[in-house]
């Protein structure tokens, strides 16, 4: 996971904007497919053997609905397999179902990844040389979080302790949930006024803004963001010069031989992140086995 | 928000529009959901240059930060109930008592960074922009409806009605080819209970919340920002 996490935060970036861009505006079967493997070998990468089924179990489901349902409200289609209700249900119909299907959870794999790889100081980075302001409201709600809560669990010892918030009863939760979340706003605002005088007395505002970070332009990042771009180029020639274009309706299309350099090139771009952490894996081991 | 500055104006009457057209004539991709994604983002942009371009001073800067972890925090602290967030009602007192663009900001920051707890998708946009347009909303009728309850539970139920529409609105276009009515009715059906819910929470929560937290947000506002 390092492989990937110590890449330039604005490489990644455009790595994640590439990929999920055509994911999501080129509707070809085997781009579609071609992201859905890349987006499942990363998340098994990324996320073990078990957490990777756990997801799974909601994934597949999710692809099995979008299945059945697109053929109950789309018509369209040459195909008829049998009438339900007196409606044509097509095989097309299904078809672009499964694809959309595939779509959608492509999108939503990549969408976790991006989520493990792209944390907190990443993001402040990106957003700290357009959003000053914001990327640090973002970075005070990072460390509010932890704090708030601690304080939560502190005013609700206290409450429990003078026999609130006891009874088993809905509305008695509801309603100690309730008085704890007053109590606590009321601290974090006196709380928090003190953190913005104190600011103001450190010279906020004074001169440009600048945020620590660890992030170095590296080779392996120039390299990877050239490989990035001459993928995503090459795939986009083929989209642009329609090579890509792909119907599923009023029958589906045949895919073309001509496409596929265009999803080669996709398809590479897909699994690079694979590859990359699998390597450093591999690597990890080898050095082991050897000591 | 209190301008409207040119680039706004360049966003709303231009750019989007000249989306919009491109995505029709886009040789046969019917691709509504990425197209709507790109526009949800482009209409959050307006809000936080306007933000960014008036300098907020630390008093603001904290306060807003504080209000985002609350939203954020909000939907932990009240899993003991479970159905019940307060998300929708905190977003709203913000806006009713430190104005509607505080309100924006709560709303679609609370959005964003709550998902890096529950889980950044596609879907986040549209969640920032509903959010912050309830709270922004609610900071144009700040004055009603500080002083009148039942406009306020009024306000409450429709932004979780809104919220709820909206949201549907965003599974039918992702989860079909293109927007249909039927797609649509039927989405809003299976979520009708949880729409209500949502309903049903809001004012409740704006019931309980909105006068011991607006008392403390207008003696910060008193203290600290309008002096």
């Amino acid at each position: 996971m390092r492989a990937l996490e110590k890449f330039h935060p604005g490489v990644l970036f455009v790595y994640f904007l590439a990929v999920l861009s055509v994911t999501m505006f080129v509707r070809h079967p085997m781009i579609t497919a071609a992201s859905l493997l890349g987006g499942l070998l990363l998340q098994r990468s990324l996320d073990g053997r078990k957490r990777f089924w756990k997801d799974m179990g909601f994934y597949i489901p999710l692809l099995a609905l979008i299945t059945v349902t697109n053929p109950l409200f789309s018509h369209n289609g040459v195909t008829q397999l049998f009438f339900l209700n007196g409606n044509a249900v097509t095989l097309e119909a299904v078809a672009c179902g499964v694809h959309m299907g595939m779509m959608i959870v492509a999108v939503l794999l990549w969408c976790a990844a991006m989520n493990r790889l792209f944390t907190g100081d990443k993001v402040m980075y990106l957003l700290g040389r357009i959003a000053p302001g914001l990327s640090l409201v973002f970075s005070m709600v990072l460390r509010f979080v932890p704090q708030f809560r601690k304080k939560r669990k502190e005013i609700m010892t206290v409450q429990k302790a003078m026999g609130l918030y006891t009874s088993k009863s809905y509305t008695d939760r509801l309603l100690s949930s309730v008085r704890v979340y007053s109590a606590l706003i009321g601290w974090a605002l006196e709380h928090s006024m003190e953190v913005g005088v104190s600011m103001k007395a450190k010279g906020y505002g004074q001169g440009r803004r600048t945020n620590f970070h660890l992030f170095r332009r590296q080779k392996r990042d120039s390299g990877f963001l050239a490989i990035t771009l001459v993928l995503t180029c090459v795939t986009l020639t083929g989209v642009l010069t329609g090579k890509t274009h792909y119907d599923f309706y009023p029958a589906m299309d045949r895919v073309e031989n001509g496409c596929l350099w265009a999803v080669a090139a996709f398809a590479v771009l897909a699994v690079m992140p694979f590859i990359l952490a699998e390597e450093e894996k591999c690597r990890w081991n080898y050095y082991l086995r050897k000591t | 928000m209190r301008k409207f500055s040119w680039l706004s104006g360049l966003i709303f009457c231009v750019i989007i529009p000249v989306i919009v057209v491109c995505a029709a004539r886009f040789p046969g991709e019917k691709s509504y959901a990425p197209v709507s994604v790109g526009i949800v983002c482009i209409a959050l942009v307006p809000f936080f240059l306007g933000f960014e371009r008036r300098k907020p001073g630390t008093a603001e800067l904290v306060l807003l930060a504080v209000m985002v972890t609350m939203t954020v925090i909000g939907r932990v602290i009240f899993a003991p109930v479970p159905g019940f967030k307060p998300v929708t009602a905190l977003v709203v007192i913000t806006g009713i008592y430190l104005g509607g663009e505080m309100g924006f900001l709560t709303g679609a920051m609370g959005a964003f960074l709550s998902n890096f707890y529950f889980g950044q998708g596609p879907w986040t946009p549209f969640q920032m922009l509903t959010w912050g347009l309830i709270g922004f909303f609610a900071g144009k009728l700040d004055r009603q409806m500080r002083n009148n309850r039942v406009l306020l539970c009024i306000y409450g139920a429709l932004a979780g009605a809104v919220y709820s529409l909206i949201l549907d609105l965003w599974s039918v276009l992702w989860w079909g080819e293109g927007f249909g009515t039927k797609r649509y009715l039927a989405a809003i059906t299976t979520a009708l209970p949880y729409t209500v819910l949502y309903m049903v929470s809001n004012v409740l929560f704006l019931l309980l919340l909105a006068k011991p937290i607006g008392k403390k947000l207008l003696r910060i506002r008193t203290r600290y920002l309008d002096a």
